[in-house]
C-alpha cells in the first residue's frame, strides 16, 4: 500500500525537478532587444507584409537603396550609385562588391532572379504590385506575357542592373528601398524551398544573420561577418521578442527585458508621452471608416459628410487614443515633403444635422439602422463604441458597433458585405500617391464601390506629370474631391510611438517609424 | 492490465479521427480566408496560394489528402507561417506548455493537498472555513484578473519575478501560480472530503489510540486512502490546466500550444488549428488513461482485467 | 417523547430545510444572490434617476476615480462603472442561468434515458459520454466562437454543451439506484408507462442532486464566459458582461497608472457572486445529503 504512493510522490517530484531544470536557456544576453507585436508570417522579403517584419528583413537583407533614417531620402546601399535617364524611365544601378553569408558574391543576376520570383505568375507574394512599375511587370504577372526578358529588369553584367519603368515614377528609388524588392539567394531558396528562411538554412546579404527563431517567442540576429560594411554594425547581438498584447510588451520594457517598444498602452499613453524615453512623431497612416456605396443611404454624399461631421475626432484622439494622434479632417497625413495638408471636414454637429435633413432624414427620421464593423481589439472597440454613441446622440440615428475577427473583416471588406467598416491605410512610400491612387474606380484597395471620373483623370494625369510641384497640385486637387465626396470617414492620423531606453541611440523620429537596426548603437 | 491499456489506446484512433474530421469541416466552413491581408491581395496571388496548398481541389479530396498525410504523422503546413510545418510548430510549442502545465500541477498538489488535510483535521472550525474560503476564491477569480494583479504586485511593487515567461526558472513562477489557483481549490476540496471520510474510519482511530503522532496519522495513514480521489481528479485537472494555459500564455507571452491554437483560429490557419485540436485530444486521452492506471495502482480494489 | 416523535415524522425535505437554515454561509449567499437578482432585474427602472445610463459616454470624464456622482468611478469612455457593473450582472447571470438550463435539459434527458433504459443502450450511451469527456471541448467552443459570427444562442449552446456531460452522469447514477426501489415497482405494477415513471417518480426524487449540480454549474459557466471575453470572444450587442468589463479593465492595469476601480468593483461583484453560488451549492448538497 505504502510503496506505490511513495513511488508516485517521487515520480512527481523528479518530473518537477526535471521540468524546472529544463527551463534555463543559457544564451548570451543581447546588446539590444525590441518587441514585435505579432509573429511574422515569414521573413522572406517577398512574402512579408508588415512594418515590423520589414525592420527584421532590413537587418537580414540589403537592397539596391536604403532610406536615410532621419530624412527618409533614398541612399545608396548595395548599389553604390545609379543613373537615371532624362525621361525618368531608365535606371542603371551600379552594384558594389558584396557577399552572401555563405561566401558567394551578390550580383545583379540575384536581383533579376528575386524580382522574377516576385512577379512569377505562380508567386504567392502579396506585394507583387510593387514591381508593376517595371515595364511589362503587371503583364508578366498576369500571364499575358510569357517571356521575362520583356520585363524591365536586366543584368548588364554582374555589377550593373538595368531597370526600365512603365511610367516615370518619381518615387521609384523609394520603391527600390522597399523590402519586397530585396534580393534573395537563389541557391538557398531552390535548395530549401519554403523552409529557406529558417535559421539553419537562411543565406542573407544584410548586416545580420538569423541564428535563432522560436515562434511566438523570439528571434535572434547576430552580426553577419560576410557583410561588406561590417564597421557600420555596432550591436553584435539583437533579440526581437514576439509578444502580443501591448500591456505585456510594456511590462517587458519596464522590467528591462526589451529596450524598445513601438506602441503605448492607450490607457496611459498621455502619461507616457511626457516621459523622456518616449519618441513620438507624426506617422504616414490614417485611421478611418469606409462607407459602402451600395448601401443606401450611404450612397448619398450628404449623408456621408453628415456622419463625418458629427464625429468629434478631437475627443477621440484626446481621450481614447491619447498618444498624440492628430484628428483627421482629410485623408493624406501631414508631413509629406511638397504636399499641402488639406483642411477638410470639421466637427460641426449642427451642419451635420442640417445635411442629414437635406438628405431627407430630418432629425434622423426614416434613417435605417446601420452597423459599423470593427475587428477585435480593445482600441478599435473603444473608438467604434464612441463613434456610434456620438452619431446616435447627435443625429438620432441607430448605429451599432459590431465586432468580427480580423480575417472576417478583411473578407467582408473584399466582398463589400458591410455598411460601415473600420480600416486604415499606411503609406508604402513617402509620396501622397500611395494614399490617393487607391480610390480610383475599381482600384484594388478601393473596396467601397466609389467612383469619380474627375478624380480618376486627376490621378492619371498626375502619374504622367514630371514637374514635381504641378504633380503635387494635381494630387491635392484629387484629394479635395475625395474628401468632399468620397466614401471615407477619416478619424485620425497615426503617430509613431516609441519607448526607447536612453542608452540606445540611432533611432530618429520620421513619418514612417523607419529605423535600421544596423545604424543603432549604445552609449 | 496490459490488455486494458491496449484496449484504451486502441480507442484513441477512432476518437482522434473524429476530432480530425470534425475540426476539418469546422475550420473549412468558417467565413474568412487564411490568405487575407490588410491590403488587397491580387487575384493572381490568391490563385497561386490556393494552388500551393491544394485548396483548388474539392473539399472531400482535400480531406482525403489531409487524412492520408495524418496517417503518416504529417500534420500539414501552416498557412500563416509560411516557413513552418504544423509538426515543427507543435514540436516547439508543446514542450513549453507541458512544462508550464506540469509546474502548475505540482503547485496545485503541493498547496492543495496540505490545505485539504488541515481543513479535514480541524473540520468545522475557523481554520477549516478560512482555508476553504481561500480555496474557493481560487475558483472565483478569473485567471486573467489574477494574472494582472500578480504581475502588478510581484513584478512592480515587490520586484521578485519577471513579468514575462520563458526567461528562466523564475519566470515560470507567476504563470504557473496563476494557472494553478483554481486547481489548488479543487484539490483541497477533494482532499478535505475524502480525508473526512478516511479519518472517521476505524484504522485511523486505532492508529490514534496507539499513540501515532498527528502528522503521521494525517499524512501517512490518512492520506494513503484520502489521496485516491485526488488522483482520479488529475485527468480532468490536466484538461483544465490545458484550457487555462491559453489565457496565461497570452498574458505572459509564453510560446506554448495555447497561443498557437488561438492564433490558428484567428488566422484561419486550418491545419494548425486541426493539429492543435488533435494534440489536445491525444493529451487529454493519455492523461485520463494515466490517471485511471494510477487509480488502479493506489487502490488495489480496482482490477482492470475483470469486466468493470 | 413527543419531541422525538415529531422529529421522526418530519419529511426528508423538512429535515433538509432545517439543515440548510442552520448553514449561515449558505443563507447569507442565498440572500446576497436574491438581492443581486432583484437589483439587476429592476435596475433599468432607475436608469436616468438614481442610476446613470450604463451606455452614456462622457469622454472628457474618462477614467475618473470614484466620486459622489460616479460612486464606482468611470471607465475609459467615461461610462459610469456602477451602472455598468449592475448591467453586467444582468448579462452574466443571464448567460450563467440560460447555459445551465441548456446543460440541464440535455444532461437530464440523456442521463435519465440511459439510466432508465439500462442494458446495452446504457452502456453505449455512457461509453459515448466517456469518449466525449476526452474531447477538448472548450477548444471546440473557442474554435466555434472565433470562426463563426457570434450570437447569444451560440454562446449558450456552446457553454452548455461542454457542461452537460457531468450532469448526464449524475442523473444516470441517480436513476439507476432509484429505479430498483419499491415505489417504482409499485408504479410499474399499476401500469405506468416509462415516460410517466421517469417524469413522475424518478426525476422528482433525483431533483435534489440535479439542483445542487445546477447551482454549481452556474459559476463555472460565468467564469468560462469571462474567460472567453478575455480572448475577445464576447457576447455580441451593446450590453456587456462582467467578463467584458474585467477584460477591458485588465487593459488599464499597468505599473504607471492603476485605475483600480475598474477592476476592483466588477471583480468583487463577480467573485462575490461566484463565491455565493458555490456556498449555496455546497449548502444545498449538505442539506440534501448530510453524509
Amino acid at each position: 500500500m505504502k510503496k506505490p504512493l511513495l513511488i508516485i510522490v517521487a515520480a512527481v517530484v523528479a518530473a518537477g525537478l526535471a521540468a524546472y531544470l529544463c527551463f534555463a536557456p543559457g544564451r548570451k544576453p543581447a546588446d539590444f532587444s525590441f518587441v514585435l507585436l505579432s509573429e511574422q508570417k515569414s521573413l522572406d522579403p517577398a512574402i512579408n507584409t508588415t512594418l515590423a517584419g520589414g525592420r527584421v528583413i532590413r537587418a537580414l537583407f540589403e537592397g539596391l537603396a536604403g532610406l536615410n533614417p532621419r530624412t527618409l531620402a533614398p541612399e545608396p546601399a548595395l548599389a553604390r550609385s545609379w543613373e537615371i535617364s532624362p525621361d525618368r524611365l531608365h535606371y542603371t544601378f551600379f552594384l558594389r562588391p558584396a557577399r552572401w553569408s555563405n561566401g558567394t558574391p551578390v550580383s545583379a543576376h540575384d536581383f533579376v532572379y528575386s524580382w522574377k520570383r516576385l512577379l512569377d505568375p505562380l508567386s504567392t507574394a502579396e506585394y507583387d504590385y510593387m514591381l508593376f512599375y517595371l515595364k511589362n511587370g503587371a503583364r508578366f504577372r498576369k500571364g499575358q506575357l510569357a517571356d521575362f526578358d520583356s520585363v524591365g529588369v536586366h543584368a548588364q553584367n554582374d555589377s550593373t542592373l538595368i531597370v526600365d519603368l512603365e511610367h516615370p515614377t518619381p518615387y521609384f528609388l523609394d520603391i527600390a528601398a522597399f523590402e519586397s524588392l530585396f534580393p534573395v539567394n537563389r541557391a538557398c531558396v531552390e535548395k530549401y524551398r519554403t523552409l529557406w528562411t529558417r535559421p539553419e538554412n537562411i543565406v542573407c546579404n544584410g548586416p545580420y544573420t538569423l541564428t535563432f527563431h522560436q515562434l511566438n517567442h523570439k528571434l535572434r540576429l547576430e552580426k553577419n561577418p560576410a557583410y561588406w560594411n561590417r564597421a557600420r554594425v555596432r550591436l553584435a547581438i539583437v533579440d526581437a521578442y514576439t509578444c502580443e498584447g501591448i500591456n505585456t510588451a510594456f511590462n517587458m520594457y519596464e522590467t528591462g527585458v526589451a529596450d524598445l517598444i513601438d506602441d503605448f498602452p492607450s490607457a496611459i499613453a498621455d502619461t507616457l508621452l511626457k516621459r523622456k524615453d518616449a519618441m513620438v512623431a507624426p506617422y504616414l497612416g490614417t485611421y478611418l471608416y469606409r462607407c459602402n456605396m451600395a448601401t443606401p443611404p450611404l450612397d448619398n454624399p450628404l449623408v456621408r459628410r453628415s456622419l463625418e461631421m458629427a464625429v468629434n475626432k478631437e475627443e477621440i484622439v484626446r481621450h481614447i487614443t491619447k498618444g498624440g494622434e492628430v484628428a483627421a479632417t482629410s485623408f493624406v497625413p501631414p508631413g509629406l515633403p511638397g504636399y499641402p495638408t488639406l483642411t477638410g471636414v470639421l466637427y460641426n454637429p449642427d451642419s451635420a444635422r442640417s445635411l442629414l435633413a437635406q438628405a431627407g432624414f430630418p432629425k434622423g427620421k426614416g434613417f435605417p439602422p446601420l452597423q459599423l464593423l470593427y475587428n477585435t481589439s480593445e482600441n478599435h472597440k473603444k473608438i467604434a463604441e464612441a463613434v456610434c454613441y456620438m452619431l446616435r446622440k447627435e443625429l438620432a440615428i441607430s448605429l451599432d458597433p459590431v465586432n468580427v475577427e480580423w480575417s472576417v473583416l478583411q473578407e467582408k471588406m473584399r466582398t463589400r458585405d458591410y455598411q460601415i467598416i473600420r480600416g486604415s491605410w499606411i503609406g508604402d512610400y513617402t509620396d501622397p500617391n500611395t494614399f490617393l491612387d487607391m480610390f480610383v474606380t475599381n482600384g484594388g484597395n478601393n473596396q467601397t464601390g466609389w467612383s469619380n471620373s474627375a478624380y480618376d483623370s486627376l490621378i492619371a494625369l498626375a502619374g504622367q506629370t514630371l514637374n514635381p510641384a504641378q504633380r503635387m497640385d494635381r494630387l491635392a486637387a484629387a484629394e479635395k474631391i475625395l474628401v468632399a465626396e468620397g466614401p471615407l470617414i477619416n478619424v485620425y492620423f497615426y503617430v509613431t510611438k516609441f519607448l526607447i531606453k536612453p542608452r540606445i541611440k540611432g533611432v530618429y523620429p520620421n513619418i514612417r517609424g523607419y529605423f535600421n537596426i544596423a545604424d543603432m548603437y549604445t552609449e | 492490465m496490459t490488455a486494458y491499456i491496449a484496449r484504451r489506446v486502441l480507442l484513441f484512433v477512432p476518437v482522434l479521427l473524429c476530432i480530425a474530421v470534425l475540426s476539418f469541416f469546422l475550420v473549412r466552413g468558417a467565413p474568412g480566408s487564411p490568405f487575407s491581408s490588410e491590403k488587397n491581395i491580387s487575384e493572381e496571388t490568391l490563385v497561386a496560394l490556393n494552388a500551393e496548398y491544394g485548396f483548388d481541389k474539392p473539399l472531400p479530396v482535400q480531406l482525403g489528402m489531409y487524412l492520408r498525410n495524418l496517417a503518416r504523422g504529417n500534420l500539414g503546413r501552416s498557412l500563416h507561417y509560411r516557413d513552418r510545418t504544423v509538426n515543427d510548430i507543435i514540436g516547439q510549442a508543446l514542450p513549453v506548455s507541458v512544462k508550464l502545465g506540469l509546474f502548475a500541477l505540482i503547485i496545485s498538489l503541493a498547496a492543495g493537498v496540505p490545505l485539504g488535510v488541515v481543513s479535514a483535521w480541524r473540520s468545522n472550525t475557523a481554520i477549516d472555513y478560512a482555508a476553504m474560503t481561500v480555496a474557493l476564491i481560487g475558483i472565483s477569480v478569473p485567471s486573467f484578473v489574477l494574472a494582472s494583479l500578480l504581475v502588478l504586485v510581484f513584478c512592480f511593487l515587490v520586484p521578485l519575478f519577471p513579468a514575462v515567461g520563458m526567461g528562466g526558472p523564475l519566470s515560470m513562477v507567476l504563470p504557473a501560480a496563476t494557472l494553478s489557483a483554481p486547481f489548488i481549490a479543487y484539490v483541497s476540496r477533494i482532499t478535505r472530503g475524502s480525508m473526512l471520510e478516511t479519518l472517521s474510519q476505524e484504522y485511523i482511530q486505532t492508529a490514534r489510540a496507539k499513540g501515532a503522532s498527528t502528522v503521521s496519522v494525517l499524512f501517512t495513514h490518512g492520506l494513503k486512502n484520502g489521496i485516491i480521489p485526488v488522483i482520479t481528479f488529475l485527468g480532468p485537472a490536466t484538461a483544465g490546466i490545458l484550457t487555462g494555459s491559453v489565457v496565461v500564455e497570452k498574458i505572459f507571452a509564453i510560446p506554448g500550444l495555447g497561443i498557437n491554437f488561438i492564433h490558428s483560429a484567428l488566422h484561419r490557419d486550418y491545419f494548425l488549428a486541426i493539429g492543435c485540436a488533435l494534440v489536445y485530444g491525444a493529451l487529454l486521452m493519455t492523461l485520463n488513461l494515466v490517471s485511471d492506471i494510477l487509480y488502479g495502482v493506489v487502490d488495489p480494489r480496482i482490477s482492470y482485467d475483470r469486466k468493470k | 417523547m413527543t419531541g422525538k416523535n415529531e422529529r421522526a415524522m418530519r419529511s426528508p425535505l423538512e429535515q433538509a430545510r432545517r439543515r440548510f437554515a442552520k448553514n449561515r454561509a449558505a443563507l447569507a449567499a442565498c440572500l446576497f444572490l436574491l438581492l443581486l437578482v432583484v437589483v439587476a432585474a429592476t435596475s433599468p427602472l432607475f436608469q436616468g434617476g438614481l442610476l446613470c445610463d450604463p451606455a452614456a459616454q462622457d469622454l472628457s470624464a474618462a477614467l475618473r476615480p470614484p466620486s459622489a456622482s460616479h460612486p464606482f468611478g468611470t471607465d475609459a469612455l467615461g461610462r459610469d462603472v456602477l451602472a455598468r457593473t449592475i448591467a453586467g450582472a444582468r448579462i452574466s447571470l443571464l448567460v450563467g442561468l440560460l447555459a445551465t438550463l441548456v446543460t440541464l435539459v440535455i444532461g437530464v434527458a440523456y442521463g435519465s434515458i440511459a439510466g432508465f433504459a439500462g442494458g446495452a443502450a446504457d452502456t453505449i450511451m455512457m461509453r459515448a459520454v466517456d469518449v466525449l469527456y476526452t474531447l477538448p471541448f472548450i477548444f471546440f467552443v473557442i474554435l466555434l466562437l472565433s470562426l463563426f459570427e457570434r450570437s447569444f444562442l451560440m454562446l449558450f449552446a456552446a457553454l452548455g454543451a461542454v457542461q452537460w456531460l457531468t450532469m448526464a452522469r449524475m442523473v444516470r447514477g441517480q436513476i439507476l439506484s432509484l429505479k430498483e426501489r419499491d415505489f417504482v415497482s409499485a408504479a410499474r405494477a399499476v401500469g405506468a408507462g416509462p415516460i410517466r415513471i421517469v417524469s413522475r417518480h424518478l426525476l422528482p426524487n433525483a431533483l435534489g442532486i440535479v439542483i445542487v449540480y445546477a447551482t454549481l454549474t452556474v459559476p463555472v459557466i460565468i467564469l468560462q464566459e469571462s474567460f472567453l471575453s478575455f480572448l475577445g470572444l464576447t457576447v455580441p450587442g451593446q450590453e456587456h458582461s462582467w467578463g467584458t468589463l474585467l477584460s477591458e479593465a485588465v487593459e488599464c492595469v499597468n505599473p504607471v497608472n492603476i485605475s483600480w476601480w475598474l477592476i476592483v468593483f466588477p471583480g468583487s461583484a463577480l467573485t462575490a457572486t461566484l463565491l455565493a453560488l458555490n456556498f449555496l451549492g455546497d449548502g444545498l448538497r449538505n442539506a440534501l445529503d448530510p453524509r
